[in-house]
């Protein structure tokens, strides 16, 4: 890949952002050259087929530079920030990567910010997100890491804001390291913001986020990934969840919109009776993009996979899903599901779904199934024969479509709290229609 | 309150109202009854405003602030604000949109309509337990998916409650009767009658002469052919049942 900007780029960042182990420093250096030799993926390649990065490739990119930078906040952008916490989850604020004391909550020791390790370089999980992958590790300097020991559980979820500021074109990587010892809870919300900015700005921001989740037998984690509507936003994430025996992933993907947002979810059930559910929920409108690629792999068997994904598409937003299952040879009497159901409420709007099953064992239960459809026209008419306007009942059938994935996240504040921030999207979205 | 003047109206390029007329006054109950195909779901239908069906002529007009104004200009959800109401023959079920928020949002709808404020989750949770009682309904009902899993009797049921939430001025009732065994026959009527009134007026498309046992009607209709050909009070009912219709279709 011929772009010199990224070299300049990288040079400036890992002149600011050294890493103490001169292995990690060699293993960066390894990650970012292959991510020059790889390039990022095309629309040739089938996982991208309905995806396009050329919009990412093109930008001119620059990377905050470490902790050199204290970012000043003004009170306006401070009130827009602190209206995404609440007393009802311990609260931990990164600005532009960097950790922010005055937003977050005490740090009892729930979280730690730790440079880079040189086995935080581990090669992607996946061929398809090599490119980004690559990319992400080539711009570490610290990660996020929580770690529970046996049976321990906290009285709150954690959640991790992301604030991003649109000042210039921005590029950021970011790590997020779980790892859950036996028979320990965690309730997790990770989301991403970007300031509102007073001048007219069309700047971009990018970020790309690698979440590494380890659940030791009998762990079980609660997820939620939350991507706010931000047209100026480009997205991307890769999960890799290592699932042991008895153990529960639980993962909710809501995607509110954005210019482009693309998930990996790589799940590996290494163990028998681990369960991991999968749940998605996208709420697009104009010309918002989202794409989530899973790819749930029963290495041993007797354990379950339920994958739900859900979207509701209004203008010219698409939605992809591709929801790829593989069930190796020895991973016999393995259960697996899928589901992919779209709601289009305009013409243009438009859902890919693409299931890939590879079974390689004969004692297995696997079933996918996907739908588009409209909203049907009878329960309109009866909410309005009731008094409820067409653009109420819509909202509320909307939202009555994915709401039995939003009551599935057991935790009630994290519940409450994705339920009111899909409501509201749905709300903003209407008063466009 | 509502006056129809020589109604033609067509579904899917078919006219099935072809010159019907009908006066209702306030405080009023009228029954249409006729055959099968002649029209009376179509009546409804067109009232409430259902899309399907197209007004090709003939004027509706209906009293809105104290003056005869087009009712076919209204839009179907203002129509309902302004007091028409249709309990639906096969009432619509709605997975996802639990009965307590389907209500609430209908109420406080016509609420704001008015020009008043609207009702707490609380404060309507309490009135409506007042209107459950009605139509003899258990609270938990209050929490399921609109008509979801609802039997045949407790669809009609939710649909009188509706009513009772929303008490409307005009009242248009489907062959709310069909479908219904003794039973939920008695409550659905009782829950009627409860909402009779001086100030609304309730028109009750029936086949059968068995819901006038249990709701009195002050005029019966006979509708066949797209058109009303025969009105008389309660005793045209009773006649009806002995001779069927057709003494009156020839």
């Amino acid at each position: 890949m011929k772009n010199m900007n990224w070299e300049d780029i990288y040079l400036q960042f890992k002149t600011h952002a050294p890493l103490d182990s001169l292995e990690a420093n060699r293993l960066r250096q390894l990650s970012f050259e292959r991510f020059l030799s790889r390039g990022l993926p095309t629309r040739k390649n089938e996982a991208w087929k309905y995806t396009s990065l050329e919009k990412f490739k093109n930008q001119s990119w620059s990377v905050p530079l470490g902790e050199s930078q204290e970012i000043g906040l003004s009170h306006d952008q401070l009130k827009f920030i602190s209206s995404y916490l609440t007393a009802d989850f311990d609260n931990y604020v990164f600005v532009n990567g960097q950790l922010n004391a005055t937003l977050s909550d005490e740090t009892t020791g729930k979280i730690k910010v730790i440079e880079v390790q040189p086995d935080d370089f581990n090669s992607p999980a996946s061929v398809t997100e090599e490119g980004v992958a690559y990319l992400a590790e080539a711009f570490l300097h610290q990660k996020i890491q929580i770690e529970l020991n046996r049976q321990q559980v906290f009285n709150k979820p954690i959640h991790i804001l992301f604030v991003h500021s649109v000042a210039s074109l921005q590029y950021i990587s970011q790590k997020l390291q779980v790892i859950l010892a036996e028979n320990a809870q965690l309730s997790l919300i990770v989301q991403t913001v970007t300031l509102p900015t007073s001048r007219l700005e069309e700047n971009q921001q990018a970020s790309n986020l690698a979440l590494d989740f380890r659940l030791d037998p009998s762990a079980q984690l609660r997820f939620v990934q939350l991507q706010n509507e931000n047209m100026n936003q480009i997205s991307m994430s890769q999960v890799h969840a290592i699932l042991q025996k008895n153990s529960i992933f639980q993962s909710t993907c809501v995607s509110l919109g954005s210019e482009l947002n693309r998930n990996y979810l790589h799940a590996e059930l290494r163990g028998v009776q681990a369960s991991a559910q999968l749940f998605g929920v996208s709420i697009l409108n104009e010309a918002q993009h989202t794409d989530h690629y899973t790819c749930i792999q029963h290495v041993v068997g007797e354990n379950q996979s339920e994958q739900n994904y859900k979207a509701i598409l209004a203008g010219s937003a698409q939605s992809v899903f591709r929801g790829r299952v593989r069930i190796e040879p020895d991973a016999q009497k393995s259960n697996s599901s899928q589901l992919n159901n779209n709601l289009l409420l305009s013409r243009q709007a438009q859902a890919n779904s693409v299931p890939q099953l590879e079974i390689f064992a004969d004692d297995v239960k696997a079933g996918h199934g996907s739908t588009v459809g409209q909203l049907n026209q009878d329960e309109i008419f009866y909410f309005l024969s009731r008094g409820i306007n067409a653009n109420m009942a819509t909202q509320m059938l909307a939202m009555g479509f994915v709401q039995e994935l939003l009551y599935k996240i057991e935790q009630p504040m994290l519940q409450a709290y994705v339920l009111s921030a899909v409501k509201s999207k749905l709300e903003r979205m209407m008063k466009n229609v | 309150m509502l006056e129809v003047t020589d109604l033609h109206a067509q579904v899917e390029g078919k006219e099935i109202l072809k010159g019907l007329s009908l006066k209702i006054n306030a405080g009023e109950v009228h029954a249409i009854m006729g055959p099968n195909g002649s029209g009376k779901s179509t009546l409804s239908k067109v009232l409430a405003g259902h899309p399907s069906y197209e007004v090709t002529s003939g004027t509706v007009k209906y009293e809105v602030n104290f003056q005869m104004q087009n009712l076919l200009e209204l839009e179907p959800d203002v129509r309902a604000k302004e007091g028409i109401f249709l309990a639906f023959q096969y009432p619509i079920e709605v997975p996802g949109v639990s009965n307590f928020s389907f209500l609430q949002t209908a109420f406080n709808s016509v609420l704001q309509h008015q020009g008043s404020e609207p009702m707490s989750e609380g404060d309507f949770r309490e009135f409506l337990y007042q209107k459950m009682k009605i139509v003899q309904m258990r609270p938990e009902y209050l929490d399921r998916p609109v008509n979801v899993g609802f039997s045949g009797g407790e669809k009609k049921r939710n649909e009188i409650l509706q009513m009772a939430v929303l008490s409307p001025r005009l009242a248009l009732l489907d062959e709310t009767d069909s479908g219904l065994d003794i039973d939920a026959l008695r409550i659905v009527s009782d829950g009627v009658n409860k909402l009779r009134s001086k100030q609304n007026a309730i028109v009750l498309v029936t086949h059968y002469q068995r819901l006038l046992d249990y709701i009195k009607p002050d005029f019966v209709h006979v509708l066949a052919g797209g058109k009303i050909i025969q009105t008389g009070d309660a005793s045209l009912a009773l006649e009806l049942e002995k001779k069927g219709y057709d003494w009156l279709v020839k």
